[in-house]
């Protein structure tokens, strides 16, 4: 069952033809698939582009064989709650960072995409390269590099100084 | 003021398609996903500075480490975690005891005592949280505030110095805390406490807690009764003018802890205490608790005499319904011989037992044997063990005979002892030898490291492999022959008796020798022994490479000599302890597609030329090596030739971590400007060069600079230098450290730190940057 082909239509209409074991590594569609049972309907996918979801798809095949994520439920919360950003596998460090011109839009766009489509791996590598980047700069730096607009007034700004002010050498 | 949060948003109701083309674009879900990738120390003051999104994500952060300075103590742990009110893990820390260059923590000069009073000032402030699910803190003071989280389910309590005398805490002038800024307890006592012990007493029951968000100045009640210690975790306490009332300490009662956190599943628990009192466990029966895993360290004796009468009785099964892993360090205690009944009676779904430091009687193999007969792991490590069945072979069949469903045995650096009482296990193992072949076992992980004459020989691997095919982890303290083609066809069975086996690790140091012995085994005088190691060693030695396929990693330890008999194509981490030998010269390299990490360890003077003869042959066909460790261990520091590391660089381009230890790279201009080259490791994380004078020049100022700047990927940089050089008032250069001159009121140490600390400053994106003098100044640690 699992060689059979699912067809997938992204945002544009365009069909994407994927072996179903493929397909499985987004939870969404594991759980669709496990519903609807043998069906040889399309399944729409209007959040994502059919850019993105031949990137998503790339990332599915090279991890085909990868274990599925344990639960939440079935992890050591030991472990899990030690969240680190420098264990990031080579194939998926090349993966992820795509073309240097557009990799900040594809790299947003990519991680919207596994959040939609449930694909947990895929998620965390797109936040630990965001959190990579973001990490030991300063608030102007983090504002440049992600062309972020300061929306805060004068008065928030101060505010906000005085919020976290205990953290300035904590 | 408040300031305006960005609305949450569904993605399931999202409108139709929105690319997302800035990080704004994402839904503060996301951020907060991306974010908690983060540590304390990238999160706040920058994150809610930044814009408006971060601001609302940074309120939602789940995972927060708070270091014990003085700022955390002035401003309160219940103010910090005030802006985390999503949280659900925290972990209170100490602040290091010594100077640390590396982080922008400048404690300067803080003493131990203040260090560890620090931690419990800090944990002693904390008064609970409404979603935590994890804490980590070594402070007692922590315990009454954490069984204030109705949703905790992990606690990890390690062991801290400085509770005694630690109460006069607030009058310590090296804490520099305001006595004002520190939360105040009121009690209030309950109607008539009852702290009569007699049985015929009910005491009321008690009156469960319901969270409450403390501010900072607001006094909270406490309502338990006075229930006894069982179930009367902190006892207010009364000061000495009786006008103020204080908290005390939590106490390290698992069965309080247990009993008052239903919720909790983990629990790690240095030198805690139990205590039963009969007559409340008749008035208030344990309920069952969600705790799967419990971890004890450093249990004295009087505590472990109470826990094992508490599995005695009917309430243990309840409680502990659902412990599945115990893992217990008795701290050299004997085990008593009732204990390994008493964890069968009093939790009944243990899959995995860990013993370590303990002193085991001769029945406990018979009892782990008879008792579990579901249980999955059993490990010893550091134990007494004694056992009059024979060898550990003899041992690991028995148990394996008895448990089936057993998946993995751990036996790490423990003693064997033989008393000669007769123990009928003659008897069994002659049955199982009537029986004919052995039944062939499942287990999948065998670990057995003992570093005495009762050490595992060859024929016993050979056995091994015979009952236990399913076997993918073997890592015993076998010598290096056992590798020795002609070995290896005869324990393996031409390899054939590996193929399941992806990690195999051969530890001993010794040289097999082909003592004698009859083969199999031998019973006539009364004991069991499987001594024979290889029976007839084959002369006919066939040129055979064999395949071992499924080898992923593999260990071993001082190789007479080299190359190995069989392919390394799939191995993916290789590691050479202490080898004997160089290799010959014109050696060719091997084959190594898969290869990722490298280790090369040697010991004596020759550790160096070993190392350096051994690098031509595993790192030229290592394309995807990423992690490259050379360690000789030796006093003195012999140079690392420039060719080499230009050969190692061409040939391992994607290496990511090099650590060197005990090399000197000279000369240095040479060495540095070619490590300075962005073609040098380009991909390099992290760069380790210690020892004595591993970098033996005296630094110019911005020496490294290049080096630094030209490798972006660059996130942790330790070096030794010999001195540092700095430009003086008129122009000279100045020795600074390794006995040169230095400014007045510096220590020699405090040069390297200080020069660590500007290069830091210099390259922020470094996480971190630690320079060492030589031996004894500032050293880099391993």
């Amino acid at each position: 069952m699992s060689d059979t082909l699912v067809t997938l239509t992204s945002q544009e209409g365009k069909p994407e033809q994927v072996p179903r074991r493929i397909a499985e590594r987004s939870t969404l569609l594991k759980n669709m698939l496990e519903d609807v049972g043998e069906s040889n309907q399309p399944i729409p996918l209007p959040n994502v582009s059919h850019k993105i979801l031949k990137r998503v798809l790339e990332y599915c095949i090279h991890h085909k064989d990868d274990p599925q994520p344990p639960s939440d439920d079935d992890k050591d919360s030991f472990d899990s709650s030690r969240k680190r950003s420098d264990d990031i596998d080579e194939w998926d460090q090349k993966f992820i960072k795509g073309k240097e011109e557009e990799h900040n839009e594809e790299l947003f766009q990519i991680i919207l995409a596994a959040n939609y489509l449930d694909i947990k791996p895929l998620l965390d590598l797109g936040c630990k390269t965001v959190a990579n980047m973001i990490k030991g700069k300063s608030p102007e730096q983090i504002r440049e590099m992600f062309n972020i607009e300061n929306d805060f007034t004068p008065e928030e700004e101060d505010q906000i100084r005085r919020e976290n002010e205990w953290a300035a050498d904590a | 003021m408040e300031i305006e949060a960005i609305p949450r948003t569904d993605l399931c109701s999202l409108p139709p398609y929105h690319p997302a083309t800035s990080i704004n674009d994402l839904p503060i879900e996301i951020l907060e996903h991306i974010f908690v990738h983060l540590e304390y120390e990238d999160q706040l003051p920058i994150l809610p500075r930044t814009c408006r999104a971060f601001y609302t994500a940074s309120k939602d952060m789940k995972h927060v480490t708070v270091v014990a300075t003085s700022t955390a103590l002035r401003v309160t742990l219940p103010n910090i975690l005030s802006s985390y009110p999503r949280l659900e893990s925290l972990y209170i820390l100490a602040p290091p005891p010594t100077k640390n260059y590396a982080t922008t923590d400048n404690i300067s000069g803080i003493s131990h005592r203040t260090h560890h009073q620090k931690l419990h000032a800090l944990a002693r402030q904390f008064t609970g949280h409404p979603n935590l699910k994890y804490i980590q803190c070594a402070s007692d003071w922590v315990i009454p505030g954490a069984l204030r989280c109705p949703k905790l389910q992990t606690l990890h309590l390690p062991f801290a110095q400085g509770h005694d005398g630690f109460d006069d805490w607030s009058n310590d002038a090296d804490l520099d805390i305001n006595p004002e800024d520190v939360v105040h307890f009121e009690h209030i006592p309950a109607e008539e406490p009852d702290t009569n012990d007699s049985e015929d007493v009910i005491s009321p029951p008690p009156t469960p807690t319901t969270f409450m968000p403390l501010m900072p100045s607001q006094p909270f009640h406490l309502t338990f009764p006075t229930q006894g210690p069982a179930f009367l975790p902190f006892l207010p306490t009364l000061t000495q003018d009786r006008t103020a009332l204080s908290l005390s300490r939590g106490r390290r009662n698992i069965l309080t802890l247990l009993r008052q956190s239903p919720s909790l599943k983990f629990l790690t628990i240095d030198d805690p205490s139990i205590w039963i009192r009969p007559s409340t466990m008749r008035i208030f029966p344990p309920q069952p608790s969600s705790l799967t895993r419990l971890t004890i360290n450093a249990i004295s004796q009087w505590p472990l005499r109470q826990l094992l009468e508490f599995l005695n009785t009917d309430a243990a099964p309840t409680l502990f319904s659902n412990l599945q892993i115990l893992k217990i360090d008795l701290d050299w205690l004997h085990l008593p011989p009732t204990a390994i009944p008493a964890f069968a009676k009093g939790l009944p779904n243990l899959q995995s037992l860990k013993l370590s430091h303990a002193i085991c009687n001769a029945d406990m193999i018979l009892n782990v044997a008879s008792s579990f007969p579901t249980l999955k792991a059993i490990s010893w490590r550091q134990c007494d063990i004694i056992w009059n069945g024979g060898s550990w072979a003899a041992m690991i069949r028995y148990l394996t005979a008895n448990i089936l469903g057993l998946e993995e045995v751990g036996i790490k650096d423990c003693v064997l002892r033989n008393e000669n009482t007769a123990s009928g296990l003659v008897e069994f193992f002659e049955d199982l030898e009537r029986r004919g072949s052995f039944m062939q076992h499942g287990l999948k992980k065998l670990v057995l490291f003992d570093t005495n004459e009762t050490r595992p020989r060859v024929g016993d691997l050979k056995r091994f492999l015979g009952w236990f095919p399913e076997l993918e982890v073997l890592r015993v303290d076998a010598p290096w022959d056992c590798l020795k083609e002609a070995v290896l066809r005869e324990w393996t069975g031409d390899g054939k008796g590996l193929e399941k086996v992806n990690r195999l690790e051969l530890k001993c140091a010794r040289a097999y020798s082909a003592e004698g012995g009859a083969g199999g085994m031998n019973f006539s005088s009364g004991r069991i022994t499987i001594s024979e190691p290889l029976g007839k060693v084959p002369t006919e030695i066939l040129p055979t490479v064999y395949e071992l396929s499924g080898l992923r990693e593999l260990t071993v330890s001082s190789p007479a000599e080299l190359p190995l008999p069989f392919a390394l194509t799939n191995l993916t981490t290789l590691v050479i302890n202490f080898p004997s030998s160089s290799l010959p010269p014109n050696t060719p390299p091997y084959d190594l597609p898969n290869l990722k990490t490298l280790e090369l360890r040697a010991l004596s003077h020759h550790a160096h030329s070993l190392i350096l003869s051994l690098l031509p042959a595993f790192t030229p066909n290592a394309p995807r090596l990423t992690s490259l460790h050379l360690d000789a261990i030796h006093h003195t520091s012999k140079p690392f030739p420039l060719h080499t590391l230009i050969d190692l660089s061409r040939s391992t381009s994607m290496l990511k971590h090099l650590h060197v230890a005990h090399f000197t790279f000279q000369p240095p201009e040479d060495h540095l400007n070619f490590l300075s080259k962005a073609e040098s490791f380009p991909l390099l994380k992290t760069i380790r060069l210690s020892g004595s004078q591993a970098l033996p020049m005296v630094l110019q100022c911005r020496s490294l600079d290049g080096f630094i700047r030209n490798h972006p990927h660059l996130k942790s940089v330790h070096v030794n230098v010999s001195g540092v050089m700095a430009v003086g008032r008129e122009g000279e250069k100045v020795e600074m450290g390794g006995g040169g001159r230095r400014p007045s009121g510096i220590g020699r140490g405090e040069v390297y730190g200080e020069f660590g600390r500007r290069l830091k400053e210099r390259f922020w994106w470094v996480r971190d940057v630690v320079v060492g003098g030589p031996r004894g100044v500032g050293e880099v640690e391993e």
